[in-house]
């Protein structure tokens, strides 16, 4: 949670409440895009849009905070709202390091009242900076104003402003510990010989220090040192700043990493971050500005807005027509159509008021995979108790998977005298349903070609059931192929291996009577990708207690045909095989022992 | 927790905000193996005739939350105009009064307060509303009853 981010004690709250003011009261995070009603409230894009989407069908929009009746056509863009907030969060980690470091040093003194004498003292010092130094120097405002250049809203200065403060007391304070600091504050300060006496006075007062020593720079500086890419924003700024004021040690204190990019030191605990936010790919701003003059960017109009559908009006073949024009998946029911397309129009919306770049292609894709999240969410939400504790923690899935294992074994050598000993792959069937998608039908091509292949190794009748992906796959009907006493290992196995969420794997110990659990290549415990890795027996007919991870499991049970779809079709890393599709798996290791 | 990933963040955070800062009179912790059930407790308010009794209560955030009112019902009896036998409460911001700028900690503390101002101008229990009406004193002397028998341990 945010609120841990900032030093515990009584100033936390007063941070908490800044935070607060920085974020929807909606998603209650920090605004992104954010609009503002006619009442001068204001929520993220998505947010208000999809809540007033769903209202305006009640012919009922009002103001979330307000009550105040209002349409979605007197949203406007709230600029200022938005410079400031992306101004505060990328400040705020900064501010959070500085407040972690001065916090503790300072007399239990209400936070209000210290920020205003900091800010009070600040003005002074540069008022009285900007008397001593003339016009040689460059005044900070004009330095803000420039780095500012791509965009410019009122308030936005103000904070620009505050964020370098913040920025680089923070980013001097950064590689030094306390006691350093003070004296580093002061000896630079002195080399500096710029401030004014007002200064010295508060001596012993770190913050009042932090505040002057940050603006000092800004006036003080001659101009052979000033930073030379000012286009790159007050990150690359404090940098070199903060490389200037931090002595030029060989050696780096321990904890202490130095960063490839600018060499700046930084503690190893959040180099990471630092690279993230300072070095991102693809350069600094003024390539990202040059790039942007050189190449013509996209214009967001090509971006429509869906029309409003009246779903009502529509036949299900009009609905599904208006969601693949969009490119949008037609799978589930009438009432998932509809809420793709709203939430397809949402986002090209959202889109559209954050000028971002992107195609409708794009925005088509994201509805998708937000919607395969929820679903994946949705279904583990449902699981039973019993399920629930399967997954505990993954030290517990190796003792399940062992369990298992030796419950199967035992009764695997009861059964069947000659219990097989090599883990056969997965063999999977393309989907004969409609459910199955067609970018999961094309990974699933060669699973279809590995099937055929044990079809045709089975008995015929078998593989004429194989090859069809349904039909009777019952008890009897294994027991009829394989000429052998019901065996577990051939009753139709639907396995599934997705890449539903979470860590590791999770094997689920099948809870069906002479059901076999048989662990294989690929499914144990440890997924082959981040997502999960399991192995459920699924007997046709049976209740599905196997199926797992983000999968959705419906099934069939007259048939004993089990159709699974996995939620996590787009995750990275996944396995072609059985994440997708239906997999309707007679057991071919029996067909094979015959062939 | 597995299903907490696939959680939308601002129920995690509300969840957090729950358990860290708890209101007063009130706790609400997630079920274990459904994060967005909820069991609540309202300690029944000073000056009411449910002063001393623990109310339990559950809490459902049904999928789309919050855009869409959580689910709250009691699940310890209770005399009350505005709650019937099943638990049910009559409360205008869980039904049309929604705002997703609402959320679980403020939806308790309007149950909370329900209890402290009972309505029977607006009843779902119409027998109690109406005993509420007639004999407001007996019908407070029946809650403080019921509060003994049913929200009160031992």
């Amino acid at each position: 949670m945010e609120d841990l981010d900032w030093p515990a004690g009584r100033s936390r709250s007063t941070f908490c409440q800044l935070d607060e003011l920085a974020k929807c009261p909606i998603c209650h995070d920090f605004y992104r895009v954010p609009l503002s009603l006619s009442c001068g409230h204001a929520y993220c894009s998505a947010c208000i849009r999809s809540y007033l989407g769903s209202q305006e069908l009640q012919g009922d929009a009002k103001c979330p905070q307000c009550r105040q009746a209002c349409d979605s056509r007197d949203l406007r863009p709230c600029h200022p709202l938005k410079d400031l907030v992306e101004g505060y969060t990328a400040a705020r980690l900064l501010l959070i390091q500085t407040a972690q470091l001065v916090i503790p040093a300072e007399p239990p003194q209400p936070l209000g009242r210290r920020m205003s004498q900091r800010v009070q003292k600040r003005q002074r010092s540069s008022q009285d900076e900007g008397a001593k130094h003339g016009t040689q120097q460059q005044p900070p405002q004009l330095v803000a104003r420039k780095d500012r250049r791509p965009r410019q809203g009122p308030g936005s200065r103000e904070t620009q402003d505050a964020g370098h403060a913040s920025t680089r007391s923070a980013s001097t304070f950064i590689d030094m510990t306390k006691e350093d600091c003070g004296r580093e504050l002061r000896s630079g300060r002195a080399a500096r010989s710029g401030l004014a006496s007002d200064a010295r006075e508060d001596g012993s007062d770190l913050d009042i220090e932090l505040s002057l020593s940050s603006d000092s720079s800004w006036g003080s500086e001659p101009p052979s040192q000033k930073p030379k890419r000012q286009g790159g924003g007050n990150a690359t700024q404090s940098n070199v700043t903060a490389n200037k004021a931090a002595p030029k040690d060989s050696k780096l204190p321990p904890g202490f990493a130095e960063c490839p990019a600018c060499s700046m030191r930084v503690r190893e605990a959040l180099l990471g971050e630092h690279i993230d936010r300072y070095h991102p790919v693809g350069g600094n701003d003024d390539d990202f500005q040059e790039s942007r003059k050189g190449l013509p960017v996209r214009k967001p109009t090509s971006l429509e807005v869906p029309p409003k559908v009246a779903f009502s009006m529509l036949k299900n073949k009009e609905v599904q027509a208006k969601l693949s024009f969009y490119g949008l998946p037609t799978d589930g029911k009438r009432q998932d159509w509809e809420r793709r397309y709203n939430s397809f129009r949402v986002e090209v919306q959202t889109a559209l008021d954050g000028e971002e770049n992107v195609t409708m292609e794009q925005l088509a894709r994201r509805v998708r995979s937000e919607e395969r999240k929820i679903a994946a969410a949705a279904f583990i939400g449902s699981r039973s108790k019993k399920a629930e504790e399967t997954v505990p923690g993954a030290s517990s899935f190796e003792q399940l998977i062992s369990t298992a294992r030796a419950r199967n074994a035992k009764k695997a050598t009861a059964a069947q005298p000659q219990a097989r000993s090599v883990p056969q792959p997965q063999q999977t069937l393309p989907s004969s349903g409609a459910a199955a998608q067609p970018k999961q039908e094309e990974s699933c091509a060669s699973d279809g070609m590995l099937a055929t292949a044990a079809a045709a190794a089975a008995p015929s009748h078998v593989a004429a059931l194989v090859s069809q992906g349904q039909g009777d796959v019952s008890d009897e009907g294994c027991r009829e192929f394989s000429g052998q006493p019901v065996d577990s290992n051939a009753q139709p196995h639907a396995s599934l291996k997705n890449g539903g969420h979470g860590k590791g794997g999770v094997q689920a110990p099948s809870a069906c009577p002479g059901q076999q659990l048989q662990p294989r290549s690929g499914c144990s415990g440890q997924g082959q990708h981040p997502g999960a890795a399991l192995a459920g027996d699924i007997r046709g007919g049976c209740e599905a207690e196997g199926g797992w991870g983000a999968a959705k499991v419906t099934k069939k049970a007259e048939k004993g045909v089990v159709f699974v779809h996995a939620a996590g079709q787009d995750m990275p890393g996944l396995q072609t095989r059985n994440d997708l599709g239906v997999d309707e798996v007679p057991d071919s290791d029996q067909d094979e022992q015959l062939a | 927790m597995a299903g907490q990933a696939q959680l939308p963040r601002r129920i995690v955070k509300e969840t957090q905000r729950l358990l860290s800062e708890p209101a007063p009179g009130i706790s609400a912790s997630p079920c274990e193996d459904n994060l967005r059930y909820f069991n609540v407790i309202i300690l029944g308010p000073q000056n009411t005739p449910y002063e001393g009794g623990t109310f339990k209560l559950e809490l459902f955030l049904p999928e789309d939350y919050p855009m869409a009112p959580p689910k709250v019902r009691f699940l310890t009896r209770i005399y009350h105009p505005n709650i019937d036998k099943l638990g049910r409460i009559c409360l205008d911001i869980l039904k049309d009064k929604w705002s997703p700028a609402l959320q679980i900690r403020t939806v308790l503390l309007s149950i909370q307060a329900l209890l402290s101002a009972p309505n029977p101008d607006d009843p779902l229990a119409e027998a109690v509303a109406k005993h509420w009406k007639e004999n407001e004193k007996e019908a407070v002397e029946t809650a403080k009853q019921w509060t003994l028998t049913y929200a009160t341990d031992g």
